[in-house]
Formats: C-alpha cells, structure tokens, sequence
C-alpha cells in the first residue's frame, strides 16, 4: 500500500510540473535552447507526449503490472542514457525509480544534461539518484545491473571502461537497449499530414521511432503519398536534399526531395537520418536488413507483416508515432520488468 | 586532342570560364551520370554563373564504377583513393596519364623548378602503389630532373650520404621533400633525417590513420622542430584521387590554384546557392583537368577562400547523424 502511493503522488508530480510551466523545469528548457541542444518546439512536443502518457494514473497501472518478486532486495542501479531526443531516456529512469534500488546512478546524455533530473527536483523520492554527466563522478558500487542505451558498436568500450572504473561488478547484468529506426508499412495508411510530419520530421528524424523505412507494393504507392504530403505540408525542399535528390537520381534510384529529407530506394539509405529508404518487400528481403536496429513497424496489416516474418516485432499505429505508451517495450524489453525480474 | 588540350590549359594565365564552359557542355553529353545529376537539378547552363553549375558530390568516384565521359577509347588506368578500414575507396578513371603527368609537373615546376630544386619524396615507393595519384606525381617530377638527383628515398633508412646533400649544395640546389604528413611526423620525431636548413618541406596531409590526432599547425610545428627549419619552410600540397590538379601552400597558410583549377566555398546545406568569402563553408572545386571525368566537384572538405581565390581546408565535413541512441564514446 506505501509502494503505490508514492507511485500515485510521483505521476500526480511529473503531470504538474509537466503542465503548471514549473520554474525548474522552465529553466532546464531556457537551458537547453540556449545550449542549442534542442529547439523550442521539440521539447514542448516531448513534453506534451509524456503529459498524455502519464494521464489517468499510468505510472502506478505500469508498476502493477510487473510482478513483483517478494523478498528480493532491490540492488544498486546504474543507467548510460543517450539522448538523440529530448526527454528520451525518461522511461528509463522512471523503471530505475519504481524499481527503487538503495541507489541509482544515471549518466545523462550531455545532449540532454538539464531536462530528465528537472521533473524530479521538487519530489522526495525514496530512492537516492546520483545525476552525473561523466562516468569519473560517479561514485564507485561495483554495480550488479546496469541499463546501457546507445550504438551497440560502442557497447564494449563502454562496458570497459565501467569495469575498469569498477563503477560495475565484472559479472552485472546488462539490459542493451539497440533499436535505431522504424518500418511504415505503407497498405492502407491513412495518416494525414501532420502524423507524416511527426513520424518522419519531429526531432529531425533521429529518433528510433522516427520512421527510417517505408515498405509498400510498388515505388509508384511511395512516390504518390510523397507528392501528396508535398501538397499539405507546403514547407520548402532544403537545397541539401534537392542536391541529394538528384545524385541519387543519376545513380539510377529513385528518389524524392521532401523538406529536408530524401526519399529514395538507394539501399544505402538507413545510414543517414537525410535519407529515407523506400522499398518494396522484396527489395527489402533481398537487402538482409539488420533487423535488430528496427524499433518498430507502424500500420502492420497481417498480410504485410507474413511475408517479412516480423511476427516477433512490435507493431503500432503510426498515429503514435512519437507519442509512445509509458509501458512501451522498447526492442521487446520492458526495462522495469528485466529490473524486478531478471 | 589530349595534347591540344594539355597546352591549351597550360597556357592559361588566370582561370577562364569560357574555356570551363566549354568542359561542362562536353561532360553534361559525355558523361551520363553527370549529365543526368544536371538534368535533375534543371540546370540550364546558359543563363548561370560558375558558382551556380552543377557540382557532382565527390562520392560519384566512389559509388560510381567506372565514372567518367564515356566513348569508344579504352580506359584502363585508374587512381584509387588511399583507404582505411572496410571503408569503400575512391576510384578514378584516367584516359590518358599523359595529361596528369604533363599539368602536375607543370604545377610543381612553377614554383619550385627543377632546375634549382632536387625533390625527395618519403613515400612507398610505386612498385607498390601503382593506383596512387600522388606516388604518380611524385614519380612523373623526379624522373623529369634532368640532373637525375631527385629520388624516392628509402622508407628503412632514409638518410641521404652527406657527399650527396653536400653535392646539392655544391649544385646550388635546394632539397624539397615532399612526403604524407604522418610520416615527415615520424621522421622529425625520431631525427631520423637531417637536410640543408634552406630545405623546403610539402606535406600532403594524410593523417587520418596516424596514431594521434594533429591539427595541421601542430604538424608543421612539428616539422618545424624537428627538422630545424623556419616555419614558413613547410608548405602543403592539396590533392586528392578524385582530382587530377594540385593546390600548393609556400608557407602563409593559403592554398593557390594552378589557372586550370577554381575552387569556391559555399554555405554549408547551400549546394544551390552562390558563394561566399571569408565564412567557413563547404569546398567545391572546378577541375578542367577532370575533362574526361567530371570537372564539377563538391568536396566533403570544410574551407574558407578569401576573395583573391586562395583558400585553406579546414577538416571534413560532418556527416549526417544515424537514427536511434547513438551514445558515441567521442561525443560523451
């Protein structure tokens, strides 16, 4: 019963300061404009997202929902969180604070130093958090789990360096969090322009919601949304993605310049956020993507999905492109689960 | 032809846009890929300024196999950028040597003639690098010297007699050595080579697999101390695979074209724009000697030019952010 209510007054906390432009918090955003670490618009869209997440006691419906081992010590905790987006390793946190380890050590991204540890100034948690933004301020645990968010190319040296540290014990367990992208699979796609702008444009297209694939029957079904989308959103083509548009083209791709972004079949698409690679599911077959780094296939009808075996991935709608559910299972993995139960 | 042209751009005084005009017309029907980029952009030739043609992105060299104006002749020369890792490498397809060879000795010989100059080059030797541009320039000018005492040196011990640098001297010549800026480092590090303090030293950049990252005042500081000359002694070569002209710096910090190559900076996400002096940007070069691959060419180097058409490079480019948490060790 304690348990749920601090649950209950942290969610009735964060939709406050979320909501009443709460002087802290005001002052992280001033900070991180200024910083130019995000603009103006990103952030109160990150916000206004999480203000929609945590409405009607979420927070507290999400800790219920984990069992809850009895008799299990809840252990030192610590959290490398990379933040490409503004508030983007809160689920994270949130799972550490639930969990409510005697200590939780959280590496901000020093992309988002100000915004994450801002929500909590003012709410006397129960778990002691140590905020820092470089691993040598940590103080020294020997951790036994740890959360790592990031490139898994930079995982080992990460890791590491963390031994080394002895910031975490040579046996901790690890929760990697890997996906880099999503996949719209176009049948049937209803969006208007606004959901477009937000799946493929909000915070640039860096998040792994973003969508960093479009799969349809034929490039003609991609080509007409594109041409559509140019009709609504009536923003210019930057001279960048007209210039690509058109390399790409005298490759023999083919390829749309959108706003700042080129839609295009080049299979070399996924490694830039400027590109948006556009196939039809056999191109994609063929390309062996790597489909660990897919966050997450939107407007997943059963027929699409069949043939690309994704049965194991998560789908959904792509109105929620980036307004996830707080218990959204990023790769698969509910961070509070693998914290009380692994 | 190859011949006409070589002295036609030999015998410019100051870059000639007519003469550039005439280039692009050729490459916008004769090299496909060029020619389609173009058409994409709707350019229209006729009623743009040079900093507003078409500047083919120099990843064409990469991604492109075989880039260049294509017709009956067989082309089987080509120079491939030097590589690092699984990285793809640029390759660039030569029709005829002869119009390197005769333009970059014509470059180097305007400034530093052979005739009071003995060049030795601190570079693998071409046996083994028979696809690299610079080894090829650096073979084409020491087998032009007449007196016959330029030279590869060795890479285990390069160390010159002292009665051949005392013959130099005798001579009245002076040494340029001419060498990949990581390995004059090593050399001035471990004193391994001793010349003439009136020596002139050209580095040709190239440190990007060196053991320890080094701006290029630090380099030329470097080579200053070691080797025991003035700092306005170590001058730069700009080259690369994918051109076939050369940008020299004698030692004030700016690079100077030859009148056949033009370079302009823009605003970076500007490609489409005009051109901008004394602001960081983006390089862009106009190579005519490219006439048979493509002579519009947008760098991924960063620059700044002042108005009298000297420039200095500054680094690479960012490239575009990856999607998802890319926690980077470097950036954190």
């Amino acid at each position: 019963m304690q348990d749920t209510q601090w649950v209950q007054a942290l969610n009735e906390h964060l939709l406050n300061t979320i909501s009443t432009k709460n002087e802290r918090l005001e002052n992280a955003i001033d900070q991180s404009i200024n910083q130019s670490l995000f603009n103006e618009a990103d952030i109160r869209f990150a916000l206004s997202a999480w203000e929609k997440a945590l409405q009607q006691g979420r927070l507290l419906k999400w800790y219920e929902q984990v069992i809850h081992p009895i008799n299990r010590g809840a252990k030192t905790t610590l959290m490398v969180l990379a933040g490409n987006l503004p508030l983007v390793g809160l689920q994270d946190v949130l799972a550490g604070i639930l969990y409510n380890p005697p200590l939780l050590q959280i590496k901000l991204s020093k992309k988002d130093p100000h915004l994450i540890p801002a929500l909590f100034y003012e709410f006397n948690l129960p778990t002691r958090i140590e905020w820092v933004t470089s691993f040598d301020q940590f103080t020294k645990n020997e951790v036994k789990k740890w959360v790592f968010t990031g490139d898994v190319r930079n995982f080992e040296q990460v890791q590491r360096l963390l031994r080394q540290g002895t910031w975490i014990a040579s046996n901790a367990q690890v929760l990697r969090r890997k996906a880099a992208y999503s996949v719209l699979l176009l049948k049937d796609f209803q969006g208007n322009a606004e959901q477009f702008f937000n799946g493929f444009f909000r915070y640039q297209g860096k998040g792994c919601r973003s969508v960093g694939v479009i799969l349809a029957e034929e490039w003609k079904e991609i080509e007409q949304l594109i041409i559509k989308m140019k009709e609504q959103l009536r923003l210019p083509d930057s001279e960048e993605s007209i210039h690509l548009a058109a390399f790409l083209k005298s490759l023999g791709y083919q390829a749309i310049a959108l706003v700042d972004k080129v839609f295009t079949n080049d299979p070399s698409a996924l490694e830039s956020i400027q590109t948006v690679g556009c196939y039809t599911i056999g191109e994609w077959l063929k390309m062996h993507t790597d489909t660990d780094r897919i966050q997450q296939y939107y407007n997943a009808s059963e027929d699409m999905i069949e043939p690309l075996k994704i049965e194991d991935w998560q789908k959904d709608d792509f109105l929620n492109a980036q307004e996830p559910a707080l218990g959204w299972k990023a790769d698969g993995m509910d961070t509070l689960d693998w914290l009380f139960n692994t | 032809m190859l011949n006409s042209f070589s002295e036609k751009l030999k015998a410019l005084q100051r870059f000639d846009d007519s003469v550039a005009t005439q280039v692009l017309k050729f490459q916008l029907e004769h090299n496909p890929w060029f020619g389609r980029f173009a058409n994409a952009l709707n350019f229209e030739w006729k009623r743009q300024t040079v900093d507003l043609w078409p500047y083919m992105p120099i990843d064409a060299f990469k991604r492109i196999q075989g880039f260049r104006c294509m017709d009956e002749q067989k082309t089987d020369q080509f120079f491939l950028s030097s590589g690092t890792g699984h990285a793809a490498r640029a390759q660039h397809y030569i029709r005829d040597l002869r119009l390197y060879e005769v333009l970059s000795l014509a470059t180097f010989e305007r400034l530093y003639p052979l005739e009071k100059h003995v060049v030795l080059a601190y570079l693998p030797g071409y046996a083994d690098n028979p696809h690299s541009s610079l080894i090829h320039m650096l073979k084409t000018i020491i087998e032009s010297d007449s007196s016959k005492m330029s030279a590869f040196l060795s890479l285990e011990n390069p160390q010159p007699t002292h009665a051949f640098i005392q013959h130099i001297i005798a001579m009245g010549k002076r040494i340029v050595l001419f060498g990949a800026a990581f390995g004059l480092v090593e050399l001035a590090e471990k004193q391994s080579l001793r010349i003439p303090a009136n020596s002139i030293i050209i580095e040709t950049g190239g440190m990007k697999t060196y053991r320890k990252a080094m701006s290029r005042k630090q380099i030329k500081q470097c080579l200053t101390q070691g080797f025991g000359l003035p700092m306005h002694h170590i001058h730069s070569e700009f080259g690369m695979c994918e051109l076939l002209s050369q940008a020299y710096e004698q030692g004030d910090g700016w690079y100077k074209c030859p009148p056949w190559m033009h370079v302009l900076v823009k605003q970076e996400e500007k490609p489409l724009s005009g051109r901008i002096f004394n602001q960081e940007g983006q390089l862009y070069v106009i190579d005519l000697a490219n006439v048979y691959s493509c002579s519009f060419i947008q760098t991924q180097d960063r620059a700044i030019q002042k108005e009298d058409g000297s420039f200095q490079v500054l680094g690479r480019m960012e490239t575009a952010p990856l999607r998802g948490c890319n926690f980077l060790m470097e950036q954190e």
